[in-house]
């Protein structure tokens, strides 16, 4: 993957918290340190393939479910579009 | 290659980010103006004034206590010991210092062909192994101070 943050996006803190890790823990799963962990969360820092491929397979997702080149659409956005698309029926 | 788990280099000292940065600036100038300053204001036997050693020692022992410092020995870490983000940034660090002393070097390059031309100050040869002393020096102690600068202050969640 690209190293220079500003091209890339993710959804590493959602997947976390969700998943009930810590940092620490993450960390361990994917053997780097667990400040690591906060760079890549605050867009810092741009992992390599292999990190992103580790990370992707802690959450059991694919890759380009955590990360991406364009921004992710805001949750709430997400989860309404549905909706909006039944009720516009 | 798979990298399975790194192993954090083990510091002998650690200090919080804001002293690593005050002890880099007790460096930078310390071993600055202790050096270049003693050598430009030398006495004629070439011995220089005792407050420019005494800033030297200043900046010497901060020079020490960085080097053995977390940020330090992180920079002497071998890959093994860090992560792909921490190896980045120390590969950074050494290449910013590479830059730094080369540009000081061609510095003092192109100051000698200057100072012939207008008769200006050249260091003569106790003052000559002074300033390569004042560039070892930094030099041993500037990836360690790039780091300090370069680092982000942990947020809560890091520290939890």
């Amino acid at each position: 993957m690209n190293n220079d943050p500003s091209t890339l996006h993710n959804r590493l803190a959602l997947f976390r918290a969700e998943a009930g890790l810590s940092r620490k823990e993450l960390a361990e799963q994917v053997g780097v340190n667990p400040q690591t962990i906060g760079f890549l969360e605050r867009g810092q820092y741009g992992p390599s393939l292999e990190l992103g491929l580790k990370l992707a397979r802690v959450f059991g997702v694919p890759v380009e479910t955590l990360f991406s080149l364009e921004p992710f659409k805001p949750l709430a956005a997400t989860l309404a579009a549905p909706h909006i698309m039944e009720g516009g029926r | 290659m798979e990298r399975t788990m790194t192993m954090a280099p083990k510091a002998p000292l650690k200090l919080s980010l804001r002293t690593a940065r005050i002890l880099s600036v007790a460096v930078l100038g310390g071993i600055g103006i202790g050096y270049l300053g003693g050598a430009i204001t030398a006495e004629p036997d070439g011995s220089a004034p005792i407050g420019f050693v005494f800033v030297r020692l200043i900046g010497l022992f901060a020079a020490v206590a960085l080097f053995i410092e977390g940020r330090g020995q992180m920079s002497q870490a071998s890959d093994a010991m860090l992560d792909e983000r921490e190896r980045q940034q120390r590969d950074r660090a050494y290449v910013a210092t590479h830059q730094i002393m080369v540009l000081a070097l061609f510095g003092f390059f192109i100051w000698s062909i200057i100072a012939k031309f207008i008769d200006g100050w050249m260091p003569g040869q106790e003052q000559a192994l002074d300033l390569l002393s004042g560039f070892a020096i930094s030099a041993m102690a500037l990836p360690g101070i790039i780091l300090a600068w370069r680092e982000q202050p942990a947020d809560a969640e890091d520290e939890a």
